[in-house]
């Protein structure tokens, strides 16, 4: 016989009592994005007024050129570039020379043989191999293979059935007729 | 032969509908005589292994006669060339040539059709060659039965004929010089080549 049971109903929570956390993260992106947009705005006025003023600061009228701003932090800047490539050169040449060094120094101190035994190289493996479809990849190319093959092979039946038609009938029929294939006077191209 | 959709290449496409010569059919009866004769050893073996393992101990080799073997052989094909040119119109030396037998009109033949011209070619094959100076390229059978061969790289070219698949735009203006003699009118349509007889 079966025996009915009541189960209480659970009480749900009430969500609108307190904020959730998503909803606090929601906010606090609101408020970051609706600020970015404030300084962009402002930003661009600023700049869109400043503009006359900064020319004037940039290149100052009744001044030689070679004096103004520009012309004096162009120069600085031409100057630095160079400076820069020199010390990429020379940092360069140190890590050519320190970097072999160190790698060994580190290599000897570090137990290769361990590490890949800990990794499971054959789980790593299968799972390269679930990832490439490979039986997918060796049938297109078989497919393909054998699609170009068969072209080729009824392409050349063409010709030749072009080539026996043209040597057979020139002495069998002096009244030449149009070939069947009249295209195979003309150079077959080759099949793509 | 491959997944999706078949292209015939620009320089096929003007042979499409126009009779096949006779290489390219001697080699497609020659892919199937040895399909056919492969199908033939594959079944025979089966019926030796069945043979030695329902009777192991008192199991024999059996001895058969040449006579036996070569009628089984063209039993075989006659039922293998008129089943598939009554029902597809091509065999699987067709299919790799790229040829379908057709009637008159361009139409896949009838069963009694494909079967007398089956038992014609396997009685005498040598009429193949005939196609070699027919300037219709036909041979004794097409001759005696009205079909011809004609080269078909999609495999139904029949059925695509008069219809304009997947919205390819179709124009019959190409009248190619590979139709030639044969009235073949060519209906091309995106990457394929259809044809239609119009004898």
């Amino acid at each position: 016989m079966t025996e009915v049971v009541q189960v209480p109903r659970r009480e749900t929570p009430d969500d609108s009592a307190r904020p959730d956390r998503q909803q606090v993260v929601d906010a606090v992106v609101e408020i970051v994005v609706e600020s970015m947009a404030a300084t962009v705005v402002l930003a661009r006025t600023a700049s869109r007024i400043a503009a006359p003023v900064t020319r004037v600061v940039w290149r100052p009228p009744l001044v030689p050129t070679s004096l103004q701003p520009a012309t004096l932090v162009a120069g600085l800047a031409r100057r630095g570039a160079t400076h820069r490539a020199e010390v990429e050169r020379q940092v360069g040449l140190l890590l050519d020379a320190w970097t072999p060094m160190i790698a060994d120094t580190v290599l000897q101190r570090i137990d290769l043989d361990a590490i890949i035994h800990r990794v499971d190289l054959v789980a790593v493996v299968d799972e390269v191999i679930a990832g490439v479809d490979l039986p997918a990849i060796i049938r297109e190319s078989t497919g393909t293979v054998a699609s170009e093959t068969v072209r080729g092979v009824r392409m050349t039946g063409i010709t030749a059935d072009d080539a026996i038609s043209r040597t057979l009938r020139r002495p069998l029929f002096r009244r030449t007729r149009t070939s069947p294939a009249a295209g195979a006077t003309e150079p077959m191209p080759e099949p793509t | 032969m491959t997944d999706g959709a078949p292209v015939v290449p620009q320089g096929a496409r003007p042979y499409q509908g126009a009779n096949a010569g006779v290489a390219t059919r001697v080699v497609a009866a020659a892919i199937d005589g040895v399909a056919v004769g492969l199908g033939l050893l594959t079944g025979y073996g089966g019926y030796v292994g069945l043979r030695l393992l329902l009777n192991p101990r008192g199991y024999q080799l059996p001895d058969p006669s040449a006579a036996a073997g070569t009628t089984a052989f063209l039993v075989v094909l006659v039922l293998y060339l008129s089943v598939l040119w009554a029902t597809t119109g091509r065999t699987y030396g067709d299919h790799v040539m790229g040829i379908t037998v057709v009637g008159g009109h361009g139409s896949r033949i009838g069963p009694v059709r494909a079967l007398v011209r089956a038992v014609l070619y396997a009685v005498f094959p040598l009429g193949l060659l005939w196609c070699a100076i027919s300037a219709k390229r036909h041979s004794l059978q097409d001759v005696v039965l009205r079909t011809q061969v004609v080269y078909a790289w999609l495999p139904h070219p029949i059925e695509n004929q008069t219809t304009s698949k997947g919205g390819a735009e179709e124009h019959r203006a190409d009248e190619s010089p590979a139709a030639g003699e044969h009235g073949v009118r060519h209906v091309r349509a995106g990457s394929g080549a259809w044809t239609m007889n119009t004898h």
